[in-house]
């Protein structure tokens, strides 16, 4: 199994302890309003981003995915966890996306389609962009190796 | 080909309609200006009937259209998915018909032939069954297909069945606004009642109250389900079955037999008393989610006994419907622990309401709910189940509505196993097995033992590389 990019936990990390301390200064406020102690009111102020520090850690360690001879594994979840096989004759497309902060990271995520309905479509983040290439090329030409004039659906 | 000239009319009319009636609310001096805007609709609606055409070239439907953007669609007739026919009463006077032509692709890949004279969209739809029958026949090259080709039989008609399927299909709903009424009835009583006396003729005023509520929503959705499924027949024509219902708007469709992506036998709880089943068929006929006047869920047979429905779902599934496997018993406990805390959570909330003043008599919903809580984890868990067979899997679940799917293991797009939080404590996991399709709900074994799961998926993962291979 393998694990993702450690630049997406730090993009995961740092992000979540942003979007935590906006949350967690709104909190704050509220707190001190009714206890009127900044010690509290401090405390308040920490907990969401240590909270969603924690999850997005969690998130990181795991998040696996394997790319075997005739499927893709992908294994991931905090709360819930999910475990899942895509067969290559399944895949209908794949792409790369790049955003702008994965971007300055050298990082891409891979999403690749199905046709069906529920999970239809599976994305794997942080992966380093050559990771991505690599991967994208190998999950096509596997694709079009396992087609037997099927039409996917 | 062109669409029916009747339908340009009606189109203008239609579809402005509704913009006229607003604009006759909101700011009603504009209604001097009704000619023009009919005439620009007509104008528009004119040019959208020249520009608009189609036709069978070679093993595809071609549509040609747009007024402004042109647009050109070419339908591969091998990947239709399914044909739907329809016509509300106003169509049917007119002799118009609306047809939609679904492939698995989106929205933009649908062909929406927006209105054909009824006979012709008949006659669309018996060319296309053809051509594609003719294409089977030549890949193939055996006598067999020809003499299949011909073959036309009736594979059910409603006929005497339309009451007794109008008024079971109902009771679901029913039995959900039965106890919402009881209960709220139940506990106005012990709100206004007392003594014991009052409390009992309270109750027994709800419980009538809720017979009369009862039948009128019997009465109503019977109506309904009798309307729609107003002379039902299906027929098979070599590959292809070929539907028709309805009392007002009139429905159609064509599902090839092989586009079947799975099959689904439901049964709710007074159907599986008194024995009998529906069986339905999904194809990966693609629908948007504002157009929920059509799915990709088909009945195949709207209600017969359960051996028959069993009968006929193991001939087109071409399996053999053993006896389900059920899960472990910790799946048990855990539904008795869930019903357990249900009712001790009603207790929680009841207490309290008679200690402000409600009669004690309102203690006996929790207390009831309690001495459920044995049997309902029971029968939940006998009602889930699963069974691996030659081609297909089956998958059960429901004890209200109990929801049975064959599922060939050539049509599996992916096998996915979730763990909640609340699973995790019991070593649960659920595997959802996709198909292509449109539907939000997919056939899933929930509260597998984790191991079980992870192996059962690994089974299923070689019986699918066995089935493509």
């Amino acid at each position: 199994m393998e694990s993702l990019n450690s630049n997406i936990r730090n993009i995961w990390i740092v992000t979540s302890l942003i979007l935590g301390s906006v949350m967690g200064a709104i909190l704050a406020v509220f707190t001190y309003a009714a206890v009127q102690s900044a010690a509290v009111a401090g405390l308040a102020f920490i907990v969401p981003p240590a909270i969603l520090a924690i999850y997005s850690l969690k998130r990181y360690q795991n998040w696996f995915f394997q790319v075997n001879d005739d499927c893709l594994e992908i294994n991931h979840g905090v709360l819930r966890k999910v475990s899942a096989v895509i067969p290559y004759v399944r895949v209908q497309h794949i792409d790369t996306n790049r955003g702008p902060l994965e971007r300055v990271l050298g990082l891409a995520s891979v999403r690749v389609y199905t046709a069906g309905s529920k999970g239809a479509d599976m994305r794997i983040p942080g992966l380093s962009r050559e990771r991505a290439e690599r991967m994208q090329e190998d999950l096509k030409n596997k694709a079009i190796e396992s087609e037997h004039g099927f039409d996917g659906v | 080909m062109k669409l029916s000239k009747k339908g340009m009319y009606y189109r203008a009319i239609t579809r402005s309609g509704a913009g006229i009636f607003g604009l006759a609310i909101v700011f009603p001096p504009a209604l001097l200006l009704l000619p023009l805007i009919l005439a620009a609709a007509g104008a528009y609606e004119y040019l959208y009937w020249k520009n608009f055409e189609f036709y069978f070239e070679g093993d595809d439907l071609k549509i040609r259209s747009g007024v402004i953007t042109k647009n050109e669609l070419d339908i591969p007739v091998r990947r239709i998915q399914d044909i739907d026919t329809q016509k509300n009463i106003v169509e049917r006077v007119l002799g118009i018909t609306k047809v939609n032509v679904k492939t698995a692709g989106g929205d933009t890949s649908k062909a929406s032939l927006k209105y054909l004279e009824s006979q012709q969209a008949e006659k669309v739809r018996e060319e296309l069954r053809d051509l594609k029958n003719r294409r089977k026949s030549s890949e193939e090259e055996t006598s067999k297909a020809s003499t299949q080709e011909q073959s036309v039989e009736t594979f059910y008609d409603i006929d005497d069945a339309l009451m007794t399927f109008s008024i079971l299909s109902g009771v679901q709903g029913l039995a959900i606004v039965a106890v919402i009424f009881l209960t709220l009835g139940i506990g106005l009583s012990a709100y206004a009642a007392a003594t014991a006396v009052q409390m009992i003729g309270y109750s027994l005023a709800a419980v009538i109250l809720t017979g009369i509520a009862s039948i009128l929503m019997l009465v109503s959705s019977t109506f309904s389900t009798y309307s729609r499924y107003y002379d039902f027949t299906i027929e098979k024509r070599g590959d292809t079955f070929e539907y028709e219902r309805g009392l007002f708007n009139k429905q159609g469709g064509s599902i090839p037999e092989e586009k079947i992506q799975k099959l689904e036998i439901t049964e709710n709880f007074l159907m599986r008393y008194l024995g009998y089943a529906s069986l339905k068929a999904e194809t990966a006929g693609y629908t948007s989610q504002e157009d929920a006047t059509t799915t990709s869920t088909k009945v195949l047979i709207p209600l017969d006994t359960k051996e028959e429905v069993y009968r006929r779902a193991q001939q087109l599934g071409d399996m053999k419907i053993d006896e389900v496997q059920h899960l472990s018993d910790r799946a048990r406990k855990r539904y008795t622990r869930r019903y357990a805390l249900v009712s001790a959570l009603l207790i929680a909330v009841t207490a309290p309401l008679i200690y402000i003043g409600f009669h004690p008599g309102l203690l006996l919903i929790p207390v009831a709910a309690l001495l459920a809580v044995k049997k309902a984890a029971s029968l939940k868990w006998m009602n889930i189940g699963y069974s691996l067979g030659d081609q297909n899997l089956l998958v059960m679940k429901g004890f209200w509505n109990r929801r049975t799917y064959i599922i060939p293991y050539f049509r599996f797009q992916n096998l996915m196993i979730t763990e909640s939080i609340f699973q995790r404590r019991w070593n649960l996991g659920s595997l959802t097995v996709d198909t292509a399709g449109d539907k939000v709900v997919n056939p899933r074994i929930i509260d597998l033992d984790r191991e079980t799961a992870f192996e059962l998926r690994n089974q299923l993962y070689q019986k699918f590389k066995t089935s493509i291979y």
